[in-house]
């Protein structure tokens, strides 16, 4: 118990810091909105042009909402801080902690991250409703699958950003593992929902650990239904289990390999 | 004039020497921006696979032109001119001071002070798509090294406006975000697919409409009068940015700041 207050106290702290800087947040909602004008718009041309597979137009607009506010809320630049440290020699300081690192790192992550869903939650609404109007298939009933769908994704980017932090600790510079996490991410669901993909691919994508980042839980919400909640959020967990089980795997292996010089 | 031309291509040798004593990290940089762009294309090729014909008037082909001119010409802002977006840090800190003193033109001392390694893989991959798509057609490549030089200068000029006004404003870092992340957005989709607002904007304010667009249309109905209008809106654009700067740089306030520059 003793040790599960430890890491609260320094979730509330990274919390408290979190809403010190609100000028970064401003900025961060401002390229929300932009990203999401920017794909309104194409999607309505596109949506003018032709029918798309399985979604209405207010759908696919709510569909890239949830996308977006999956990465402006959940998402962390863990694994680029976790790189200066190991840089810089101030990963020393970390290692030294009273606390597991792991743990550390998540919790002080968290911090942010409750700002960001509740801050990006609200303008999201806000936004859904400017654009296109409320989503004519939401149901109340699909709300505690989403938020369950929305905790996993959490999770699942998380420790695949920390496992991508760990890669630092032994090649000294973990940008190129990043870029490619993120364009797997961008082209298996975060601007497109999978059902678009050719049927090779989608076969390819539902067997990856990506698609279920963002296309999992934004696919849920737009379309709900216990089918698509049973079909989805068993693999959600499943990868995200996988995740974090790796995640500790590497940290032992990669801790005892870690060199620092200076510091 | 040839002194500037001789302190330009010092500057971009030194700063292509800096970029390659990390060589894995710049080769890194430039392949990773250049996958970042492709899996755009990759977007584009299903959308275009869903709808069987154009978006917003623009086919398949015409998007890659348009993402080939308007990378490169990122590209090629941010290996020459990467130093716009560092201006309101250069004030905040004082670090301006050093730029002041020395004997050559403050302008391009301050632009060409710094490059981006990633910005190499931005201009290497318009190449890239002209090279796998128009690989024989003369007329595209011809207006594609036009937008890309137009829209090299447009970028740097768009990105130099909004962080000149941390010099009336104090610090408009965010401005400089926005009107940078404004521009591309703006390079990178049909023109057609925004309101008319919006279309005054890309063509006036923020004018990379007149970098990527007007190429476009230039190399499938091509105008004399257009041309001419397009390289007016480049030089005029430019200019007042120019002339923005210098009328701001009245107003800076010199820090205490003790900073060196080798």
């Amino acid at each position: 118990m003793k040790k599960v207050r430890k890491y609260w106290v320094i979730a509330r702290v990274s919390f408290s810091n979190a809403i010190a800087y609100r000028a970064a947040l401003v900025s961060r909602f401002c390229f929300y909105t932009l990203f999401l004008y920017v794909f309104t718009r194409l999607w309505r041309a596109i949506y003018q042009e032709g029918s798309v597979h399985g979604y209405e137009y207010s759908q696919m607009v709510w569909y890239l909402i949830m996308t977006e506010f999956v990465m402006f809320a959940c998402g962390t630049g863990i694994f680029a801080s976790m790189n200066d440290e190991v840089k810089s020699g101030s990963i020393v300081y970390q290692l030294g902690r009273p606390a597991h690192y792991v743990l550390y790192q998540f919790a002080n992550a968290m911090g942010q991250v409750m700002l960001n869903l509740v801050s990006f939650g609200v303008l999201a609404g806000i936004l859904g409703h400017v654009f296109v109007g409320p989503l004519p298939t939401f149901q109340w009933a699909g709300v505690p699958a989403l938020l369950l769908s929305l905790a996993l994704s959490l999770l699942l980017d998380y420790f695949f950003l920390m496992l991508i932090g760990l890669a630092a600790f032994v090649l000294e510079d973990n940008f190129a593992l990043f870029l490619i996490y993120q364009k797997l991410n961008f082209m298996l669901g975060l601007f497109l929902p999978v059902e678009f993909l050719p049927n090779w691919l989608q076969m390819v994508a539902k067997n990856l650990p990506f698609s279920y980042v963002f296309w999992a839980p934004a696919k849920i919400f737009v379309s709900y239904s216990p089918q698509v909640c049973l079909e989805l959020i068993p693999r959600q967990a499943a990868w995200a289990a996988a995740a974090i089980a790796l995640t500790f795997f590497c940290y032992h292996l990669s801790v005892r390999r870690l060199q620092v010089n200076g510091g | 004039m040839r002194k500037h031309l001789r302190i330009f291509a010092c500057y971009f040798r030194l700063n292509l020497a800096s970029a390659l004593e990390y060589r894995a990290s710049f080769f890194m940089q430039a392949f990773g921006m250049a996958l970042s762009n492709s899996s755009f294309i990759f977007f584009w090729w299903v959308a275009f696979r869903q709808i069987g014909g154009a978006i917003a008037g623009y086919s398949f082909e015409d998007v890659l032109f348009i993402w080939a001119v308007g990378s490169s010409a990122f590209g090629l802002a941010n290996i020459f001119f990467a130093n716009a977006s560092g201006l309101t840090r250069l004030m905040v800190t004082g670090e301006l001071d050093t730029f002041l003193l020395q004997p050559c033109n403050i302008l391009l001392n301050v632009l060409c002070a710094r490059t981006t390694l990633s910005a190499y893989g931005d201009l290497v991959y318009g190449f890239v798509i002209m090279g796998l798509f128009y690989a024989g057609n003369q007329a595209a490549w011809l207006w594609f090294l036009c937008g890309m030089a137009a829209g090299g200068l447009l970028f740097t000029a768009v990105t130099l406006a909004a962080h000149t006004l941390s010099f009336y404003w104090g610090d408009a870092s965010v401005v400089g975000q926005m009107a940078t992340e404004f521009a591309i957005n703006f390079s990178i989709y049909p023109d057609k697919i925004y309101g008319p607002a919006v279309r005054a904007l890309m063509y006036s304010l923020l004018p990379m409409g007149i970098a990527v667009h007007v190429p476009l249309r230039l190399f499938l109905r091509p105008s004399p009068w257009l041309a001419l209008a397009a390289l007016g809106g480049v030089v005029a654009y430019c200019a007042g940015t120019g002339w923005f700067f210098y009328r701001g740089l009245r107003r800076y306030e010199s820090g205490n700041a003790i900073v060196t520059r080798l």
